[in-house]
C-alpha cells in the first residue's frame, strides 16, 4: 500500500511541483503517508513532500520527512544553480529546530543521498526522533560550508531572521574549517576572517537575539583507528567546547560520543557506516570513505546527537518522539549545559519535565545497538 | 578545503569549478558533485568496467557547461540519478547548439571511440535542425538519401544522420535508443499543447521504425504530461528568463528525465531494466499505449524539403 502511494505521489507530484498552494491531491497523498502526518502537520508537509518527491525520490526518508531537507521555493542567492530550495518550517505555529552545519549534517546539493552515492548527514534521520506534531525540523546545513562561509554567505543571512522565539538551532562545524583561524578570540586575520570559536559564539548570540536556543556540537569524527579504538584527533573539538563555554551555550561533544559508540560497534561494523563502504568502493572504482556517512552511519550519528539532547537541560528534549526513548542519555562528561539554557530558553514547553522524566524512565535500551551509552 | 572549493565553484560558476583539481580517473572523488562529474566536457565513465549510457543531443539534454551556471539544466543532468551507479555509468556528452549534423561531424567520433560492447547510446536531436543547411549547421530536412554539397561538406538529411548514429553504435556492439526532441512549451488557448507532428519528431519515429531501433517519443510524452499539469505548472519548468520556452531549469530537467525513464520502463524489453537505482525503480512506466505520434507522410515532407534547399 505504501509503495503504491509512493508511486502515486511520484506520479502526480509533477502536477504539484511549482504550485505553492497545495492542491487537494497533495493533501490526499500526504494524509495517506505514514502515521507521523498528524492533523496539525499534514497540510504543510503535503505540499513540500509533493515537490521534494520529484526532486529527491530517495529511498530512505518518507514523504512526510523529506521536506525537512528540501523546500519548494527557489531563493535568490541560494547555491546549487537552481537545484537547492532551502527548506522552511512546515507549520509556522510550531517551534522549529534549525539544523546547521556541513556535509556531515546534510550531504549534497539535494540532500537526498545524491543519487547512488547514498551519503547522508545526520540531519536527515534525526527527524525520526522528534515528534513532528510538536516541532518542525529544518535542515539548513549545506555541504562544503565552514563556520565563516556559513555565517558570511547566503546561509545564515537567509536563515537567521526566520528564527523565532522558542526555536532551537543546533550547529556543527569544523570539517571544512581547516583554514579558519584557530581559537575563540575576537581577533580578525588579514583576510577579514574571525576565529572558529568567534563564529560559533556569533551563531549563539544571533540565535538568542531572535529568542532561540543554540546548541553547539563538536564535529563528527573521521574514521581513524588505533589499536582497535577510534582515535580521531581534531582541534575543532576543543575549540567548539571552549566557544560553547564562553557563550554559555549548551554543548554536545558529538565527536566523543560517536567515537565511544564506534569503539563498541567495532571496526567491521563501522566500515558499513561510511559510504562508500570498502565493498561499494571496490565495486564502483572509488575510494572508501572516511568522513561522510551513509544512511546507517547517519542514524548512528543522529542517535548520538539525540543522546546528547536527552542529557542537556534545554527544553528540546520535550519534543522527542517515542523512537527516541530507545536512545540512552549521553554520559555527563559528553555534554555541558554551561548554565545558560535556563536563562535563555524561558519559552520551554510545559511538558518539559514530564517528557524528561518519562524518557529517562525508559532509558533501558530495548536494543543495545541503538544505545549510545558506553562503558 | 576541497569542499570549500566545491562550494565556491557552486557559488561562482563554472570558471572557478574548472580550476578544482580533477580527480584521477581511477579514483574519482566522491565528494565532488556527481552530476557535475558526468556533465563535464568530454566526461568519461566513472568505472570503465561497467556498461555506460552515453547521452548525445543538444542543449535540452546538456545545457551550457552542464553545471547550471545559468540556472538552466538539460534532462541529461538528473538522468543519472535514476540509475544504479554500481551497475552502470551515465555520461552526458550532449552539447548545446548542436544539430544532428554538427554533432556528427564535430563531436560524435570522440564519443564513438569510447563506446564499447554492451553500452547504450541515447540520442535526441532536432531543436537545432531547423533552418538552412547552407547558411547554418542544420541537416537537410527529412529522412531521405538526398545530399547537398555545402562548402565541400556533403550534407545529409536528419534521418540519415540519425541512422548513422544507430549503425555506428551497433557496429560497436552497443544499443542505440532514439528520443524524439523535447517540445517547445506552447499551449494553445484551449489548454492543448501545440504539437508539430510533421517534422523532426516524426522523422525520428520513422527512422527508428526503419532501423528497428528502440524509440522514445519524448516529444509526445512531454506534451501529454504538460497537458496533465497545465500551463501554469509547466511554466515553472522553463527559464529563466520567464519568456524561455525551450530550455528547462532543474525542475523541468527532472520532469523530462522522468519521462525518459518512464518511457524506458514501458518498453516490452527494456534493455536498461536491470540498471535502475532505487529512485529509478520508483518511477512508474509511462502510459505509451495511446496511439503513437501520427507520422504524417514524412516521405512527402522529406521530398518537400529537398526541393526547398
Amino acid at each position: 500500500m505504501k509503495n503504491i502511494l509512493l508511486t502515486f505521489s511520484c506520479f502526480i507530484s509533477t502536477a504539484l511541483l511549482a504550485q505553492t498552494p497545495a492542491p487537494a491531491a497533495a493533501s490526499a497523498s500526504a494524509s495517506a503517508a505514514p502515521a507521523a502526518a498528524s492533523a496539525s502537520a499534514s497540510a504543510a508537509p503535503a505540499k513540500s513532500a509533493a515537490t521534494s518527491t520529484q526532486i529527491l525520490g530517495d529511498k530512505h526518508l518518507n514523504d512526510v520527512a523529506r521536506y525537512t531537507q528540501m523546500g519548494t521555493v527557489a531563493v535568490t542567492g541560494a547555491p546549487g544553480n537552481g537545484r537547492y530550495f532551502p527548506p522552511v518550517p512546515a507549520d509556522p505555529t510550531l517551534p522549529t529546530l534549525w539544523v546547521i552545519g556541513d556535509s556531515t549534517v546534510r550531504n549534497g546539493t539535494l540532500g537526498d543521498g545524491v543519487g547512488n552515492h547514498d551519503q547522508w548527514g545526520w540531519g536527515a534521520p534525526i527527524v525520526n526522533y522528534f515528534d513532528m506534531k510538536k516541532i518542525n525540523i529544518v535542515n539548513r546545513a549545506f555541504g562544503g560550508t565552514t563556520s565563516h562561509s556559513f555565517y558570511d554567505g547566503f546561509f545564515w543571512k537567509n536563515m537567521q531572521p526566520q528564527i523565532k522565539k522558542g526555536d532551537f538551532v543546533i550547529l556543527q562545524f569544523g570539517a571544512n574549517d581547516g583554514s579558519t583561524p584557530v581559537g575563540t578570540g575576537d581577533q580578525v586575520n588579514a583576510q577579514g576572517m574571525h576565529t572558529f570559536g568567534w563564529y560559533l559564539k556569533q551563531f549563539v548570540k544571533e540565535t538568542r537575539d531572535q529568542g532561540g536556543t543554540c546548541i553547539i556540537c563538536s564535529l563528527t569524527p573521521r574514521k581513524n583507528w588505533a589499536n582497535g579504538k577510534m582515535n580521531d584527533v581534531n582541534n575543532h573539538v576543543d575549540q567548539a567546547a571552549q566557544a560553547a563555554k564562553e557563550a554559555n551555550a549548551p554543548y554536545i561533544d558529538l565527536h566523543e560520543l560517536i567515537q565511544r559508540r564506534y569503539d563498541i560497534d567495532g571496526k567491521d561494523q563501522v566500515d558499513l557506516y561510511y559510504m562508500p563502504t570498502p565493498e561499494v568502493a571496490a565495486a564502483t572504482n572509488q575510494k572508501a570513505e572516511s568522513l561522510h556517512t551513509g544512511w546507517d552511519g547517519s542514524i548512528v550519528n543522529a542517535e548520538c546527537v539525540i543522546s546528547g539532547i536527552k542529557s542537556l537541560k534545554t527544553p528540546l528534549a520535550a519534543f522527542l518522539s517515542d523512537k527516541a526513548k530507545s536512545v540512552a542519555p549521553a554520559p555527563a562528561d559528553c555534554v555541558a549545559d554551561n548554565s545558560a539554557s535556563a536563562t535563555t530558553t524561558e519559552s520551554g514547553t510545559p511538558a518539559k519535565m514530564d517528557a524528561k522524566s518519562s524518557s529517562s524512565a525508559s532509558t533501558v535500551p530495548a536494543q543495545p545497538a541503538a544505545s549510545a551509552k558506553t562503558n | 578545503m576541497k569542499k570549500l572549493l566545491l562550494l565556491l565553484a557552486c557559488l561562482f560558476g563554472p570558471a572557478l569549478f574548472a580550476q578544482t583539481p580533477t580527480p584521477a580517473p581511477a579514483a574519482p572523488d566522491l565528494h565532488e558533485d556527481p552530476v557535475l562529474h558526468s556533465q563535464a566536457f568530454n566526461a568519461m565513465p566513472m568505472n570503465p568496467a561497467l556498461p555506460t549510457i552515453w547521452l548525445i543531443g543538444d542543449s535540452t539534454v546538456h545545457n551550457g557547461t552542464g553545471t547550471g551556471s545559468d540556472l538552466l539544466w538539460g534532462w541529461g543532468a538528473p538522468f543519472e540519478y535514476y540509475f544504479d551507479r554500481t551497475r552502470i555509468n551515465v555520461v552526458n556528452r550532449a552539447m548545446g547548439g548542436t544539430s544532428s549534423r554538427s554533432f556528427y561531424t564535430s563531436l560524435w567520433s570522440k564519443v564513438l571511440d569510447n563506446v564499447k560492447k554492451g553500452d547504450f547510446v541515447i540520442m535526441q536531436f532536432g531543436a537545432n535542425d531547423n533552418g538552412s543547411p547552407v547558411t547554418g549547421k542544420t541537416s537537410i530536412k527529412g529522412i531521405g538519401d538526398e545530399t547537398q554539397d555545402v562548402n565541400g561538406e556533403t550534407v545529409h538529411t536528419f534521418g540519415w544522420y540519425m541512422t548513422q548514429y544507430i549503425k555506428e553504435t551497433r557496429d560497436k556492439g552497443a544499443t542505440p535508443i532514439i528520443c524524439s526532441l523535447t517540445p517547445r512549451n506552447r499551449f494553445q488557448p484551449d489548454g492543448h499543447f501545440l504539437r508539430d507532428n510533421t517534422t523532426h519528431a516524426a522523422w525520428a519515429a520513422q527512422t527508428a521504425k526503419d532501423t528497428n531501433t528502440l524509440y522514445i517519443d519524448l516529444y509526445e510524452l512531454i506534451a501529454r504530461k504538460s497537458e496533465q499539469l497545465g500551463k501554469d505548472a509547466v511554466a515553472a519548468y522553463y527559464g529563466p528568463p520567464a519568456t524561455e520556452y525551450l530550455h528547462t531549469n532543474w525542475l523541468g530537467a527532472v520532469s523530462n528525465a522522468e519521462c525518459v525513464v518512464g518511457a524506458l520502463k514501458a518498453m516490452k524489453d527494456d534493455p536498461l531494466a536491470n540498471y535502475f537505482s532505487e529512485r529509478g525503480k520508483r518511477i512508474p512506466a509511462m502510459d505509451v499505449s495511446q496511439p503513437p505520434l501520427p507520422v504524417k507522410a514524412p516521405a512527402a515532407a522529406a521530398a518537400a524539403s529537398t526541393s526547398t534547399k
